[in-house]
């Protein structure tokens, strides 16, 4: 009878194949949950985390540590420009700059800050199976990210996702050009129902038919019409920033559309559970929205750095 | 040394049965997992189908709050991930249920044809062959700080090895060890999520792009 051959190389690669499942899914999630449980500590991931792109958790200290005080944060010129330069000297550190500046060469900021946190070499491996692998746009980060080592992903969503996040957010556009705020964010009694409860956004009353404009460069995640919202979009920024416009009289775009900042994306309108004209405008930085008002354009308040 | 090796790949050799279909299982669940990452994204839409349609109508008639547009994205995502677990499951249960290297005849496949018959050799091959990719990747992620063309080789030379050892054997296994149906519609009811899981890893998770003109 012939003698069985090949455990041994078998047992290796099922024991390779188990570290990648446990490195790279969920199943490995609940095995990290598992082993936390039993040794009692606390378990911070999330099972959900490899569907999403590279949200830091300190992302809102970081965005609110600039806006409460912008001048602590002021840097000088340099090749890495703004508004990425303040939000690199906020999440790295301003010694960070001297780095960046050396190796950014005029191409994309996102790429100098990923070569900065994970090196050139793993930076194009990721990209070259992103290629492989079919992906629209395989020279960004949020694309080519589930190519990268597990450890890579954590760096690259530290560093990088934090870093343009927070750059993105400096930034921003106010949505219509003029208009009041007749409701602003927190918490409040409801106009309709009578019940108290968080108003995640800011009522802006305009006429029906108002230009309303992408708050900054995106990608349209829903293009949608319910009882409630009425007409509404809800624009993907990047990094864990989002912007939900409501209540619109027309829609301008579609879901999966890339816009441009400042862009026409609908017309404001009355639709939907609403007493009157306005916009409904929601800023959401990962998991929480946060008051749209304190990142509100120079021009209009609060510091812009674009 | 030699022997000593002989001797370990012997005993491992002789006990593989116990242990080789946790690596089998593995490496369809890695593929499956590629896909699953893609699907968040359309399960977003099915959600705000229903919104659109029901939920939001009924909480105004009730005079309820409405759930926000943006709220459905994180709901996605766990959506995406029990579909994850399901199919993982599902194969769990192909592979457990199944003798270790059990014969593949045609005319015996023939006698089992069903839609779970079809479905389900058909969808673990893309899931099986991207695991294989996912576990090749990891090994040259590893080794390229050592010799970064040498990783190259090595990862895609563990790749073959895994399609070879556990991907190839773990589809016979799958096959070989279907049931005679009682109907031919068995396994209906799974036929789209597993459909549209070895659809996503065939399209997204085998390198095959690059090698298109």
């Amino acid at each position: 009878m012939k003698r069985p051959r090949g455990g041994l190389i078998d047992a290796l690669l099922v024991g390779i194949v188990l570290v990648a499942l446990f490195v790279r899914t969920p199943l490995g999630g609940f095995g990290d949950w598992a082993w936390c449980k039993a040794t009692g500590e606390t378990w911070e991931d999330s099972l959900i985390a490899s569907f999403e792109t590279g949200v830091s958790d300190e992302f809102a200290t970081v965005i609110e540590a600039i806006v409460e005080a912008p001048d602590a944060y002021a840097v000088g010129d340099g090749p890495f420009p703004e508004p990425y330069r303040t939000a690199a000297a906020v999440v790295l550190g301003t010694e960070a700059l001297a780095e960046l500046d050396e190796l950014h060469f005029g191409s994309n900021p996102e790429a100098t800050l990923e070569i900065y946190a994970l090196g050139e070499d793993v930076r194009e491996r990721a990209v070259q199976r992103s290629i492989s692998a079919g992906e629209e746009d395989p020279d960004a980060y949020a694309s080519h990210r589930r190519y990268l080592p597990g450890s890579a992903q954590r760096d690259g969503d530290r560093i990088v996702a934090s870093t343009i996040g927070a750059a993105r957010m400096l930034s921003l556009t106010w949505p219509v050009e003029d208009g009041p705020i007749t409701s602003g964010y927190g918490y409040r009694t409801h106009p309709v129902l009578g019940t108290r409860k968080l108003h995640n956004g800011v009522d802006i009353a305009v006429p029906t038919g108002t230009p309303i404009y992408a708050a900054q460069d995106a990608t349209v995640s829903v293009a949608g019409e319910d009882a409630i919202n009425g007409k509404y979009l809800v624009l993907d920024h990047g990094y864990g920033v989002k912007t939900s416009y409501c209540h619109l009289s027309k829609l301008m775009v579609e879901a999966d559309d890339d816009v441009d900042k400042a862009s026409q994306i609908a017309e404001s309108g009355n639709t939907g559970r609403s007493t009157g004209p306005h916009l409904h405008f929601v800023l959401r930085i990962g998991k929480d929205t946060v008051d749209p008002e304190r990142f509100r354009p120079d021009d209009q308040g609060v510091a812009s750095l674009d | 040394m030699i022997a000593f090796t002989m001797k370990v790949d012997a005993l491992l050799s002789r006990t593989r049965p116990g242990w080789v279909g946790l690596g089998q299982l593995a490496v369809a669940a890695l593929g499956v997992h590629l896909a699953a990452d893609r699907i968040d994204d359309h399960l977003l839409q099915g959600l705000l189908w229903m919104n659109e349609h029901m939920v939001s109508a009924i909480a105004l008639k009730l005079g309820l709050h409405g759930i926000e547009p943006d709220a459905f994205i994180s709901p996605s995502a766990w959506l995406a991930l029990l579909l994850e677990l399901a199919v993982d499951a599902y194969l769990f249960f192909s592979l457990a249920l199944t003798a270790q290297d059990p014969e593949l005849a045609w005319k015996s496949y023939q006698r089992k044809l069903s839609v779970e018959a079809v479905v389900v050799p058909l969808v673990w091959i893309p899931v099986a062959l991207a695991g294989s990719w996912v576990v090749g990747m990891a090994v040259e992620d590893k080794l390229a700080l050592w010799h970064p063309q040498a990783a190259m080789a090595l990862g895609w030379g563990v790749a073959a090895l895994v399609g070879w050892r556990l991907a190839w054997t773990g589809w016979k296994r799958v096959v070989g060890g279907l049931d005679v149906p009682k109907r031919r519609t068995k396994g209906l009811g799974w036929a789209f999520p597993l459909l549209l899981v070895g659809a996503l890893a065939a399209w997204h998770g085998l390198p095959f792009h690059g090698l298109l003109p």
